[in-house]
């Protein structure tokens, strides 16, 4: 799908917020049911319309349910006795519904968005201007940085190197840490005097504006406007049904 | 290290958030046009950091470090943390947008505590070896430094994580606070001697990595 297609940034990052924010919120396990069985449905409509999606979710979703399985493990179980008691149950089922709801709405709004794409929405929702223009900047060193340390990964395997448990691996991973911190002090050496020598001495540097609220199509509208009313449904159905 | 989304309560959320942003404005009071690409480029080591993978046994640990770069960076640790744990969580879910102010909290806050808790043992270490060449002193310095912000990076994060789960769910979380302590033990072994011996290397190779704070008051 090309960047054109894509809905505004400001507006996933705010209905990402929002889902995170009703989640966080609700006590109610039928509230935070319906909220699931929307991600999951909205997950298969994505899955079935979108190549590689379904197995980016499902990567995503067994990486987080990792810390599920530790909830279970813990909260509800008496260790000694290995007795189940009903509120650790129910915190525990809460916890993991706002878990898997909040990672698959958050996964699919934020799908494919760049770091920059996050910097300028975050600031166009109010982010100070100078932390978006950090995260903007970290995003551009990462690449150089990882590309930094492919080349002396490269370098330790090309010299028989393999990761195994011991102390020489320890020693080896910690000049690999070394000397990207020494690249990456030495980089700002140089970019601080390019800088200077720019005359640049301002924290806010300029990005490119998001285009106005006003003139964003109503198909994108609609996108926050469904995510609402799915939300308002999922608080207040079950409230009805009692 | 990070709490996953969902697991804190709003009242816990917000009070971190609120602490965090405390912790961000001192850190961009300190931000200047010079320090930026610093901040920048710490931010990206944090997160590249976060990749490097050490074998235990059948599984894997990656590395945190976050005492570290709060040795070397100060009150920037605050928005450099909260920089590399949105890309972390843009890019791979590891944490959450909900529960970043938490997850800065918890990192970031032991590592401006490492940063002026080992200030006088990095000056000293420093200092000793271009007055007095006792070079085995020195690196003996600079290693105890590097041991111990692991240990107040990684101990604070744990403590800060327990904090956080005993205000949500008191007494019900007590299990999951100690399986998320006990799965920390190899991960703060392991920091303990990457940092000491980055801590050493740079004292060798860049001394003045340890002077990036006193550089950005400047």
């Amino acid at each position: 799908m090309s960047h054109e297609h894509r809905a505004d940034g400001r507006l996933r990052l705010a209905a990402a917020l929002l889902v995170s924010i009703v989640a966080a919120l609700s006590q109610s396990l039928d509230t935070l049911s319906i909220m699931l069985g929307f991600a999951l449905l909205a997950a298969l409509l994505l899955a079935a319309t979108r190549a590689g999606v379904g197995k980016s979710l499902i990567r995503r979703m067994l990486t987080v349910n990792v810390i599920v399985i530790a909830i279970w493990l813990t909260v509800p179980i008496d260790w000694p006795t290995l007795a189940w008691h009903d509120e650790g149950i129910v915190l525990a089922t809460q916890m993991s519904l706002r878990i898997n709801v909040i990672t698959l709405a958050v996964s699919m709004l934020l799908m494919q968005m760049s770091g920059i794409d996050l910097a300028r929405a975050a600031i166009a929702l109010g982010l100070p201007q100078s932390l978006g223009t950090l995260l903007a900047l970290a995003v551009r060193q990462i690449a150089v940085l990882a590309e930094t340390r492919n080349r002396l990964e490269q370098a330790m395997r090309a010299r028989a190197y393999r990761a195994r448990v011991g102390w020489r691996t320890l020693r080896v991973s910690a000049q690999l840490v070394a000397w990207l911190i020494v690249h990456a002090i030495v980089r700002a050496e140089r970019f601080e005097l390019g800088l200077k020598a720019r005359g640049l001495t301002a924290t806010r540097w300029p990005t490119r504006r998001s285009s106005p609220w006003r003139s964003l199509p109503g198909s994108e509208w609609a996108l926050l406007c469904g995510l609402a009313l799915a939300l308002t449904m999922a608080v207040w159905l079950p409230r009805i049904w009692s | 290290m990070h709490l996953a989304d969902g697991v804190l309560n709003l009242s816990t959320l917000v009070a971190c958030a609120a602490l965090s942003a405390g912790g961000i404005a001192l850190g961009l009071r300190r931000l200047s046009a010079q320090s930026l690409p610093l901040a920048a480029l710490f931010a990206a080591v944090f997160f590249v950091v976060g990749t490097v993978h050490i074998p235990i046994g059948v599984g894997s640990v990656h590395l945190v470090l976050n005492g570290l770069i709060g040795v070397l960076l100060g009150w920037l640790a605050f928005p450099v943390i909260f920089v590399a744990l949105s890309l972390q969580a843009l890019l791979f879910s590891f944490g959450g947008f909900a529960v970043l102010g938490a997850n800065t909290l918890l990192l970031a806050a032991p590592a401006v505590l490492a940063h002026f808790a080992l200030r006088p043992l990095l000056g000293r270490s420093t200092a000793a070896a271009t007055e007095l060449h006792t070079v085995t002193a020195h690196r003996r310095g600079l290693l105890l430094a590097g041991v111990l912000a692991a240990t107040l990076g990684i101990g604070g994060a744990v403590l800060g994580a327990a904090v956080m789960l005993w205000s949500t769910g008191q007494d019900a979380l007590l299990g999951l606070i100690g399986l998320i302590a006990l799965a920390q033990i190899p991960v703060w072994l392991i920091d303990a001697a990457v940092s000491a011996l980055v801590i050493a290397t740079l004292g060798r190779v860049l001394p003045r990595a340890f002077d990036l704070t006193r550089a950005q008051s400047r």
